[in-house]
């Protein structure tokens, strides 16, 4: 799935959920679509001999209708879509515990395939094929093997998931919370591969100080003696310690083997807080072990040791341009491997960072690892976006970055990393101008709804951009705009158009840089060069390149999955915009279109068996289904037909 | 729709809840505005110190056995310290001055822990020690967590998954057994139709569950997230009407599971209640129920012929029942449109209440900068039965109603002299609900003229009570309307204004009672609880009542009590924890020592009796 539409996913989905700005409200009721048409079949599961699922949801999306429908199979697991106008639908199934199903798809979390009927037709025998989810449970137990309560959990997709794998995951499995016997279970999962992160509850109080039974058996030994004279003043002057100091245990009373633990309970450790564990219970998440699930599989044992390993932090100062003290920084920690979502944990670590007036900061609760700490610093009266952390940004004012700055940490968890200094330099400028190019629809009146944006080019980057790290530029009334601050690195410049009303009508059809045709291709911004005269164009023309598969014989092929990709290499990466898949309807026929269709080039077209979402954007993967490719050319505006056929 | 952002925002949140309790507000970064402080803690003021010593242990409540793994903060008269108990589950704090300490423990799992507690919910007392006095007796109970659990089955004995499953409380407050306004988080029930609340504090409580509301949508989302074409689909639908709902069907024929209490019922009033004591584990709470379509409420609300934007819908079940749950709630449209799809059918009530947002009554700090802005636009209310599954239910105006007020005058009854003008600020007149519920606010706002009158906002109906603050000398002595006196008795209020109100305002000290409780050998009970209660039993109230526990010498206090007859009652822990019903209240106060208390006046009652 490109980024663009993983924006406009969440972009979609939070404008669903009214968190985006009001529409102005037409009518309350628009008109449902309405027809002659039906789709007709039976939710089954996969088990053998596919017995009936009574009861399931059955949700229907009309792709060239706009018809959105919930319904239920009945008690025998038949179902009855009707009053359907002509086109092609997408369905799917679910029923908790069972894997939701989309017709057509060969695997959960892949495409579908469209249902074509024409007017009036009775499309009979559709069979939604519900995989029955699989199950990962067991306890987490702390250090001294007692059951573990109110620790969460969360699932991520093995390391190789895509981030629209990613994002899936977390959204149909929520975390796990263990409950008083330190059980927990996730059911009703893909099958596939998951990596376990858990979470404790409690936090370390690195000011209590843990007591010996000696020590407090010669308390109550000294109670039978004769108190000591009281003060002549009961003003004792005041310590400069805040909290006692701490006392080396002198036994390992809490039943632990571990001896770093107690002097880590002790307080002489740094931070506070607890480090995530990954399965089955290290603190280190390279070495977290993957559990594999078959479908419809129940993995029991799948026992955690919830290690109470503290926090530490990193102390340091940012040095602004001016050799001074730099006031109003923002700090940023990356792991030095990104790419896991296990790094949102990280988001709260560093937005509840705060840097002093004399630059100095102290980042708390930072599990041991090997980190990136970014710095940034901003001009007078910008600020950065606000919004739930590791969301979807909802802009808020817009940001106008000036400085950065970049040094590798190393964090273990006995020690504070103490003196990180931050020196920032400038960051570089993009600017240029935005141009609409109208061609059917009317242009916006204004840019105010406009913004340009740098996403960076690697997909956890992507990630972790979606809500802070990206960089936003509004446009000023004559169409010119100016993005200060930009931290180094490879980014692709886009703009949006963020007005509910005109979601998805306004892509980018040019981006030129320095004189090169660089849209939908990553740039490179180097450390102190700035790039001007960039120009931007938005379009609302679109493209479409359709047809039909069809076998050998003529007959449509909708088992197979078609490609559109650009003949040029420099277009295969993670999560392209031009790298396209589709799957042909029941009559064989696909179409890349609308929005989010191709932008003109030229390109190669090509139908493979199945499609991995992982291998979508893989190069070697690309270079071999080319070599098999129709190549098309795409023109602005046009509709491209080629009719593909399999030969065998 | 929201799942995918549940999941995305259970995430953060659960990333921000790991940091909760930092030393710094985990919240979205403010760069424009550096905060001075240097890097870290703010340097707390210096704790005062003495010789004084404390040293008790931390025991399981139930079985009095030592706890271990137990934090034990300390914190009072300048001192603040935490412990981590030794390997016998003994706590030892030493350098104290004297003065009074809160002493608290925690552990996870775990509830209670406060110094002073003999029993799940009784009432904590801080700690005193002298200059230099060293303690070796304290104890701490700590009390596990209930565990209520069972399983939610379908038509054919199949396990309903992925149900929504809430605990709802049902607490004695004042006699009167209501449900808490808040139901516990919720459990979902997993692939077995398993579900379990671990954190249960002991009580009374129903459970019931039911399908998600957004389950409907989680079906589409899954098309959405694996197609692109999809999106722009969804998306354009969404522009074109800008309220999804508007835009997905939700056939009649879609099966969900109703809200259905413990053990297979419809209602609240026929629920089967579940009681835990502390540690108690509950399993087996076995849910049956039944799948049933679903409809749409839809439809406008005015009042005098005009639209109502902003307002909150509920639909309710149970209602006049003793105990309202809500199932679905939305909020009308900038045109006073209201759209709830995906509704189970069946039987509900429907509320409707807008108060407008009053302005100006509190600036920074809490301090009152004027008397509240009441809002030109009436408060209004609806309520009508609505039966889902019915075509009447997708088309319904309701009209209506505008709230009822009270309104009258302050008088002044005394010596002192009267607030000037700039301190009419400081009068703060609340309207308090005597049964907060859906479709009702705990309270609302009156404002007082210069000349004294005033008019509270319009309510919904419902019972409520009055309660006025001035500024000192002054206190409210009285609120009457029609020979009641509404600062202690609730009053109904329907359609109509409370006109005459005359609240009187006096200047006299409230009363106090002392006393002491001696057990039969007349020695002195540190650990009794003292209950004030009314002499009338329709005065039953937290503004005369009182439940108090004695110190170390057998002594208790309850100042503020206002003037009229009251019964004083020397009770233990124990009793008092398990609750008071109206019946229990009543018997008590047949049984207790009377005594009458006028403005101003102290009297001493020793008891006979308490824990002993």
């Amino acid at each position: 799935m490109s980024r663009l539409v993983a924006t406009a996913t969440v972009t979609v989905l939070m404008t669903m959920t009214g968190a985006g700005q009001q529409a102005p409200v037409r009518d309350v009721r628009t008109a449902a679509p309405t027809g002659t048409a039906a789709i007709i079949g039976t939710t089954v599961s996969d088990a053998p001999g596919n017995p009936a699922v009574p009861f399931a949801q059955v949700g229907i999306l009309g792709l060239d209708s706009g018809v959105i429908r919930v319904t239920s199979s009945d008690g025998e697991g038949r179902f009855q879509l009707a009053n359907l106008p002509p086109g092609r639908y997408l369905v799917s199934g679910l029923k908790p515990p069972f894997v939701g199903a989309i017709f057509g798809a060969r695997q959960s979390g892949r495409a579908g395939t469209p249902i074509a009927v024409t007017e009036g037709e009775q499309r009979t025998g559709v069979v939604l094929r519900l995989t029955r989810g699989s199950v990962i449970t067991g306890i987490v137990n702390d250090e001294f093997g007692q059951p573990a309560a109110d620790v969460t959990l969360m699932l991520t997709t093995a390391a190789g998931g895509t981030l629209q794998q990613q994002v899936m995951t977390m959204a149909f499995t929520p975390p796990q919370v263990t409950d008083d016997r330190g059980m927990y279970r996730f059911s009703g999962l893909p099958p596939g591969e998951y990596l376990i992160t858990a979470m404790h509850s409690d936090r370390f109080d690195r000011d209590a100080r843990v007591l010996s039974t000696e020590e407090v058996d010669a308390a109550l030994r000294s109670l039978g003696d004769a108190p000591p004279a009281p003060p002549a003043s009961s003003q004792v002057p005041p310590t400069t310690v805040v909290s006692p100091t701490p006392v080396p245990p002198t036994g390992m009373n809490l039943g632990s083997s571990m001896p770093g633990l107690a002097m880590l309970m002790a307080g002489s450790g740094g931070g506070g807080g607890y480090s995530p564990v990954y399965y089955p219970g290290t603190v280190d998440a390279s070495e977290a072990q993957p559990v594999r699930v078959a479908a419809g599989e129940e993995r029991e044992g799948i026992d955690l040791v919830a290690r109470r390993v503290p926090t530490s932090r990193i102390q340091g100062q940012v040095i602004g341009i001016d050799g001074q003290p730099a006031t109003g920084a923002q700090l940023r920690l990356l792991p030095v491997n990104p790419g896991e979502i296990m790094s949102l944990p990280l988001m709260a670590v560093s937005s509840g960072t705060r840097v002093g007036s004399d630059g100095r900061f102290t980042m708390d609760r930072v599990p041991p690892g090997r980190y990136t700490l970014e710095a940034r610093t901003f001009a007078q009266g910008g600020s950065p976006i606000q919004g739930a952390a590791g969301l979807g940004a909802i802009v808020g004012q817009m940001p106008r970055a000036q400085h950065y700055a970049s040094v590798d940490v190393t964090v273990v968890s006995h020690q504070p990393t103490t003196g990180v200094e931050l020196r920032v330099q400038s960051g570089s400028t993009i600017a240029g101008r935005l141009i609409f190019n109208a061609t059917t629809l009317e242009r916006p009146k204004d840019f105010s709804n406009v913004m340009v944006t740098l996403t960076p080019a690697s997909q956890a980057d992507l990630f972790l951009g979606l809500g802070g790290g990206a960089n936003f530029g509004r446009i000023a009334e004559d169409g010119t705009f100016t993005i200060e601050g930009v931290v180094p690195g490879r980014y692709l410049i886009t703009a949006t158009v963020s007005d509910v009303a005109q979601l998805l009508r306004w892509m980018p059809s040019s981006v030129v840089v320095a004189g090169r045709e660089m849209t939908d291709l990553p740039v490179d911004v180097k450390p102190g060069e700035d790039i001007r005269g960039v120009a931007v164009t938005l379009t609302d023309a679109q493209q479409e390149v359709s047809g039909t598969l069809q076998d050998a014989s003529g007959r449509p092929a909708p088992d197979f999955t078609i490609l559109l990709f650009p003949a040029d290499r420099a277009y295969w990466f993670p999560n392209s915009r031009r790298v396209l898949a589709a799957r042909p309807g029941t009559d064989g026929f696909f179409a890349f279109k609308g929005p989010l269709g191709p932008p003109p080039g030229e390109y190669l077209l090509a139908a493979v068996t199945d499609l991995a979402p992982e291998d979508q954007y893989k190069p070697t993967f690309l270079a071999e289904v080319a070599k098999a490719a129709i190549p098309i050319r795409v023109a602005a505006g046009q509709v491209t037909r080629q009719d593909v056929r399999i030969s065998r | 729709m929201r799942t995918l952002l549940t999941g995305l925002a259970a995430v953060a949140v659960m990333a921000a809840a790991a940091t909760a309790g930092s030393d710094h507000a985990a919240v979205a970064p403010q760069a424009g505005t550096p905060v001075p402080t240097p890097g870290g803690r703010a340097a707390a003021p210096a704790p005062r110190t003495g010789t004084g010593v404390l040293i008790g242990r931390v025991v399981e409540g139930e079985s009095g056995r030592p706890v271990q793994g137990v934090l034990v903060s300390l914190t009072g008269s300048g001192a603040t310290q935490k412990v981590q108990v030794d390997g016998q589950g003994r706590f030892l704090f030493t350098n104290l001055p004297d003065g009074e300490f809160q002493i608290g423990a925690t552990k996870a799992g775990y509830f209670g822990g406060q110094s002073g507690q003999r029993a799940p919910k009784g009432p904590a007392r801080p700690v005193a020690l002298g200059a230099a006095e060293r303690r070796g007796d304290l104890t701490l109970r700590l009390w596990k967590f209930a565990v209520i659990a069972g399983r939610v089955v379908g038509d054919n004995g199949e396990p309903a998954v992925g149900l929504d499953v809430n605990l709802i409380e049902r607490r004695l407050v004042d006699g009167q057994r209501v449900m808490a306004n808040r139901p516990f988080p919720t459990v979902t029930t997993d692939d077995r139709g398993a579900f379990r609340f671990s954190n249960v504090l002991p009580g009374e409580y129903l459970v019931l569950a039911r399908t998600p509301a957004d389950m409907g949508q989680r079906v589409l989302m899954a098309i959405a997230m694996t197609d692109p074409s999809a999106i722009a689909s969804v998306a354009s639908r969404a522009a074109g009407s800008g309220h999804i709902e508007d835009a997905v069907e939700i056939d009649s024929t879609l099966r969900v599971y109703p809200t259905t209490f413990y053990p297979s019922v419809m209602s609240p009033a026929e629920a089967e209640p579940i009681v835990v004591a502390a540690g108690e584990d509950r399993s087996g709470i076995d849910i049956r129920a039944r799948v049933v379509g679903v409809g749409t409420v839809a439809g406008i609300l005015t009042h005098q012929a005009q639209p109502v934007a902003g307002a909150r819908l509920w639909l309710t079940t149970g209602a006049g029942e003793g105990g309202e749950v809500e199932v679905v709630s939305a909020s009308t449209r900038p045109d006073g449109r209201f759209v709830m799809a995906g509704v189970p059918v069946g039987a509900y009530t429907l509320r409707a209440t807008r108060i407008p947002a009053q302005t100006g009554a509190f600036a920074a700090r809490g301090r009152a900068t004027g008397q509240p802005v009441l809002p030109a636009d009436p408060a209004v209310w609806a309520t009508q039965p609505v039966v889902v599954g019915d075509a009447a239910s997708r088309s319904m105006v309701i009209e209506a109603q505008a709230g009822a007020r009270f309104r009258g005058r302050i008088e002044w009854s005394g010596a002192a002299p009267r607030p000037q003008p700039e301190q009419m600020a400081n009068l703060r007149l609340m309207v308090v609900n005597a049964a907060p519920g859906p479709g009702a606010f705990p309270v609302s706002v009156g404002r007082i003229e210069a000349d004294g009158t005033f008019t509270t906002v319009g309510l919904p109906p419902g019972r409520y009570r009055l309660r006025l603050d001035g500024p000192a000398p002054w206190r409210a002595g009285s609120a009457t309307a029609e020979g009641v006196d509404l600062l202690d008795v609730p009053r109904s209020v329907g359609a109509s204004d409370v006109n005459d109100v005359v609240i009187t305002m006096i200047d006299t000290p409230t009363a106090s009672l002392t006393g002491v409780v001696r057990d039969a050998r007349g020695t002195p009970d540190p650990d009794a609880v003292v209950l004030v209660l009314p002499g009338d039993e329709r005065l039953i109230g937290d503004r005369r009542m009182r439940t108090l526990r004695t110190t170390r010498d057998g002594a208790f206090s309850a100042p503020g009590l206002p003037a009229g007859d009251y019964v004083v009652v020397a009770s233990d822990d124990r009793q008092v924890d398990a609750g008071l019903d109206r019946a229990a209240i009543v018997r008590l106060i047949q049984s207790g020592t009377r005594v009458t208390l006028n403005d101003g006046e102290r009297k001493t009652v020793d008891l006979r009796g308490g824990s002993r």
